[in-house]
This record gives structure tokens, C-alpha cells and sequence, in this order.
């Protein structure tokens, strides 16, 4: 390439580039406006939904507004959410007072299934039924188990696919309860 | 959208998966670019092969070492599965470490391999790309026009699968005009190509970063990056009389 072409190419990209820029720009009203969408998603708001507790009652996320929220989904036949359970339990006992809130949403299973199973390990926080999995799809969540971190303002701050260790859980909770 | 497959009791997530993809696609093409470049492409596999390795204990090390407490109570939970419980930056540096050390070792041409790696790393951007469409992550604005997907129940630009056809089209030309290109600047070539697809694309991104008034961050950053390429172009052009030998 000759420098007189380069020269001009130079000074194309940056005339174009500047002027592809300014046309493309994000004008304040309209940021303001498009304010962040209630999706499964580091970010954004994270999607309401109201579903019937284990013992008849029914729990609606936005009412958890002000404590951080870890939404766990689970089903008793998952091995790698059994493995996890201990873990979230003493996250929850250890915070339970100061504000934070582990919402369990069962997926797809029997009451008395769910039940037995929060038996077995000893579960003492919130428990809710997904049994037309309508919250699993809002969640996109195609495989368990799924966590997501919600904070006090109800913004999702991160999402963990698969099962945490000690380390991990610790670590994402600091994003949602510092 | 495809976040996650479940593979018996197993959740695997697409991206961390594609992410492993992509970085054996781009050892790949580093490797043939490599050739191309009169260097032996096992040194790209055996560099790329530490640097995984150094990248994945390094990471997982890193992990253990800001988490000591938690990893002490059950030193078993080190080797869990789930990629998230990793320190990327640890993992990135010790990956740099063994390759630099690499490089030392086996005194392989910087230039030439600048070329290979640069080439090899945009088509692991390609495969990025497809993962964030997967994944719905960095989504179009939205869109009315007949091409448009449906993410996030909003039919947007698949802005995405934009910036993998116009990263495809930079490696494919690299690849064509390759032999024209000094060794040094075909890696210059796949940045600046690299940033002119995002210059163009990121245009049709919605929820953007913006600087001053209403200025999209990353198209800013493409379009310095692309004129620092073309400056770096133009000084070292052996036409460039400062280049040409003294009479």
C-alpha cells in the first residue's frame, strides 16, 4: 500500500467512522426511557413472579424487595442439587437476620415430593412450587441446578449454572450482600 | 436461545463450553497461520497446550488462594466441576507466563507469531459471537426488519451473528492477502478488521455503555484503535522514507 493511500484511507475512516458515531448516538431522553428490561440476566431486573408456597400460601418475588434474594432451582432427583443444599441452608442461617433471602423454586415435582425432600435436609428457607415449570421458562433455566443473585433492589447481579462450592457461593453472595 | 443442556445429571452451560470451543478453533487457525508463516505450527499447539493447562490450575489456584477459608474446611471441593469457581486474571496471567516462557525457550519470531495468534484469536471472537447469540448476552436493539430474532421476547438485530459474519469476512480476507502482508502486519491487519466490524456492528446493540453525549463507549474505543492500526501501518510501510536506507 502506497503512504498517499494510506493517508486517505486514514482520513476516510476516520471522517466516516466519526460521523457512523455521531449518527449512532444514544440520545439521554432516550436511555432514560429504555430502561433495563425484567430479564434472566446479569443487569437487568429480575422477572416478578408470584407461585404457592409449600404450606398453601403463595410468595411473590417484588415482596422480597429490600433483602437480597438467592433463587435457587431445584428438583429432588438433581444429585448436584442435593450436593448443594447444606450450603444454602447455612448461607440462609447465617444471614437469615441481617437480610438476605434463599428462595428455593422447586421444579416440576409433587408437593409431597418437595416436601419430603425439605425433610431430609433439613430446609428452613422459603420453598416455592413450579409445577407448571411457567417460572423455570421465564427464567430460561434448562438445567439444574440455576442460582441467581438478585439484590435489595431487585437487580439480578449474577447467575451460576451448575453446582457452587462453598468458595463460589461465598463469593457470589458478596455481590448481592457485600 | 441455548443457555445450558442438562447431559444426564449434569448441567452443562453453552458458554463456558464454547468458550473451550473456540480456543481449540483458534490454536487451530494460529497453527495453519503459523505454517503459512514458515513457522512450525506444533509450536502453537504446544504453546496454546501450556497455556490452557497453566490457565486452568492457575485459575482454579487463584480461586483457592482468595478463598482459603471456604476451600480449607473441604479441600475436596478444589477439583468441583463448575467453571465458574475460577480467578480469570490469575488464569490469564499464568497462561502469559508459559507462553512468554515458551517463546523464550524455543526463540520463536515474535512477528510471525504476532501474525498467527492474532489471526487463531479472531476466530475464537467468532465463536464468542455464537455464544453470546446462545446466550442472549450483548443483544441487538430492536428491530422490525424481516431478519430480525426474537431474544428476550423483543425482535431485535441478531447483532451478534453480525459481528461473527463480519469477523469471518476479516479472517477469510487476512487468509487471502496474507503472503502480501509483512510479518507483523497481518496481526495488525486482523485488529484493525477486527475493530471496523465492531465500529460497524455495535451500532445495532441495544443497552449500550456511553461516554459524553450519548456516544457509544466501544465504537469510540474501535475507531481510536482502528486509526492508532492504520497510523502503525503507515510509519512502518517500507515506502515510508524514514524507512528508505540513507544514501
Amino acid at each position: 500500500m502506497s503512504q498517499r493511500f494510506l493517508s486517505l484511507l486514514i482520513f476516510i475512516v476516520l471522517t466516516l467512522g466519526s460521523v457512523w458515531i455521531w449518527f449512532n448516538r444514544v440520545p439521554a431522553s432516550d436511555s432514560a426511557a429504555a430502561a433495563q428490561p425484567a430479564i434472566p440476566m446479569a443487569g437487568h431486573p429480575a422477572p416478578d413472579f408470584t407461585l404457592p408456597t409449600l404450606d398453601g400460601q403463595s410468595l411473590r418475588l417484588s415482596d422480597l424487595r429490600g433483602q437480597a434474594v438467592v433463587l435457587n432451582f431445584w428438583a429432588s432427583w438433581c444429585g448436584p442439587c442435593r450436593a448443594e443444599m447444606p450450603e444454602l441452608e447455612q448461607a440462609f442461617r447465617d444471614r437469615a437476620g441481617g437480610g438476605l433471602v434463599v428462595l428455593g423454586v422447586n421444579q416440576g415435582e409433587q408437593p409431597a415430593i418437595a416436601a419430603d425432600f425439605v425433610q431430609r435436609f433439613g430446609l428452613t428457607f422459603p420453598i416455592v412450587l413450579d409445577q407448571e415449570l411457567q417460572v423455570s421458562r421465564l427464567y430460561r433455566t434448562n438445567s439444574l441446578p440455576t442460582t441467581f443473585f438478585i439484590d435489595r433492589n431487585g437487580v439480578i447481579k449474577d447467575q451460576v449454572i451448575g453446582q457452587m462450592n462453598t468458595a463460589l457461593l461465598e463469593e457470589r453472595l458478596r455481590t448481592v450482600y457485600p | 436461545m441455548l443457555q445450558s443442556f442438562q447431559l444426564g445429571p449434569l448441567a452443562l452451560p453453552t458458554y463456558p463450553l464454547l468458550l473451550i470451543l473456540g480456543f481449540y478453533l483458534g490454536l487451530f487457525w494460529a497453527a495453519r497461520t503459523a505454517q503459512r508463516r514458515g513457522l512450525d505450527p506444533d509450536h502453537v499447539y504446544n504453546a496454546g497446550f501450556y497455556a490452557a493447562v497453566a490457565g486452568i490450575i492457575g485459575g482454579r489456584l487463584g480461586h483457592v488462594a482468595f478463598h482459603l477459608p471456604a476451600y480449607a474446611g473441604d479441600p475436596l471441593s478444589i477439583l468441583s466441576p463448575n467453571l465458574a469457581a475460577f480467578q480469570p486474571w490469575v488464569a490469564l496471567a499464568a497462561a502469559l507466563l508459559l507462553v512468554a516462557w515458551y517463546i523464550r525457550k524455543h526463540r520463536l519470531p515474535l512477528l510471525p507469531l504476532f501474525d498467527a495468534l492474532a489471526s487463531g484469536g479472531l476466530l475464537t471472537l467468532v465463536v464468542l459471537a455464537l455464544a453470546d447469540f446462545l446466550n442472549g448476552r450483548h443483544y441487538g436493539s430492536p428491530t422490525v426488519l424481516p431478519w430480525a430474532v426474537f431474544q428476550w421476547d423483543v425482535a431485535r438485530h441478531p447483532v451478534q451473528l453480525y459481528e461473527l459474519a463480519g469477523t469471518l469476512m476479516v479472517i477469510l480476507l487476512l487468509w487471502w492477502r496474507l503472503d502480501r502482508l509483512t510479518p507483523g502486519r497481518g496481526g495488525m491487519a486482523a485488529i484493525a478488521g477486527y475493530a471496523a466490524v465492531r465500529l460497524v456492528v455495535d451500532a445495532f446493540r441495544a443497552q449500550p455503555v456511553t461516554i459524553g453525549d450519548g456516544f457509544r463507549l466501544s465504537q469510540v474505543i474501535a475507531l481510536v484503535v482502528l486509526v492508532l492500526v492504520l497510523l502503525a501501518f503507515y510509519q512502518t510501510s517500507p515506502r515510508n522514507p524514514a524507512h528508505r536506507p540513507q544514501a
